[in-house]
């Protein structure tokens, strides 16, 4: 891993305020992701529920 | 860290995100189980419960299960019931043949070890396990021809182990059981 300090700017935040200051905004990225993946296995799973299962018809 | 209030709302930013996916999924896996129980409960359907036992040893020379006996028969109520045996590495019948629009009545076994009963295009999809019978009931809406492969490995010849369904017309199903009478169960096996 690399582990790179970064520069901080003389007077500027420090690293942790910078850190805060992205966590305040929310995981946009990290919900796009895990929304999508999750919408894509809904949507087969509906998928397969009406296109397949229902038509194949009743097993008793 | 320089500003502990700061450090506070970021983390119950993150804690309501959290929160709320948590909330979307319970929701989601809820309407899942609840579209598998209306299905459950609408159609009654659900897997087979009933244990009925069969000696594997003796199907073959008696009960319901000799050669002669296999095959589609028409009870009195007007349904059909198919008797099936699996061994290694073929179905008797080789071609089952059942009307449309009929309920069917499947029973059937295995006569050496655990093979698989499937028809494309269906629903139908059972274990056959030696010294039991399986037993299902289904109605076939159109005419056609589906495949049965066996779907549980049986053996070196599992991949050649498959049969036919053949989806008859009603009426011409009840002719070819009326001309046949009791002789012989009905089967497209030529």
């Amino acid at each position: 891993m690399i582990e790179t300090p970064v520069p901080e700017m003389p007077g500027g935040p420090t690293q942790a305020e910078r850190v805060d200051e992205i966590v305040r905004r929310g995981p946009c990225g990290a919900l796009a992701v895990a929304g999508i993946a999750t919408a894509l296995v809904i949507v087969m799973w509906f998928m397969f529920y009406f296109i397949v299962f229902l038509p194949r018809g009743v097993i008793q | 860290m320089s500003n502990p209030t700061d450090s506070h709302a970021s983390s119950e930013v993150a804690a309501r995100v959290e929160r709320r996916w948590a909330t979307a999924m319970v929701v989601l896996v809820a309407i899942l189980v609840a579209m598998v129980v209306f299905t459950g409960l609408h159609w009654a359907m659900m897997p087979p419960s009933r244990v009925e036992t069969i000696n594997p040893g003796s199907l073959h020379v008696t009960g319901e299960f000799v050669e002669t006996n296999l095959g589609s028969a028409v009870e009195p109520d007007g349904s059909v019931t198919v008797r099936v045996l699996a061994q290694e590495y073929s179905f008797t019948p080789q071609c089952l043949l059942v009307p449309a629009g009929v309920p069917i009545t499947f029973r059937a076994t295995s006569s050496d070890v655990v093979h698989g009963f499937l028809i494309t295009d269906t629903n139908l999809n059972s274990m056959l396990e030696p010294g039991y019978i399986s037993t299902f009931r289904t109605t076939f809406e159109r005419t056609g021809e589906h495949l049965m492969p066996c779907h549980e490995y049986c053996g070196t010849g599992h991949q050649g182990m498959w049969a036919h369904v053949k989806v008859i017309d009603k009426d011409t199903f009840m002719q070819m059981a009326a001309q046949a009478g009791n002789a012989r169960r009905l089967s497209c096996v030529k």
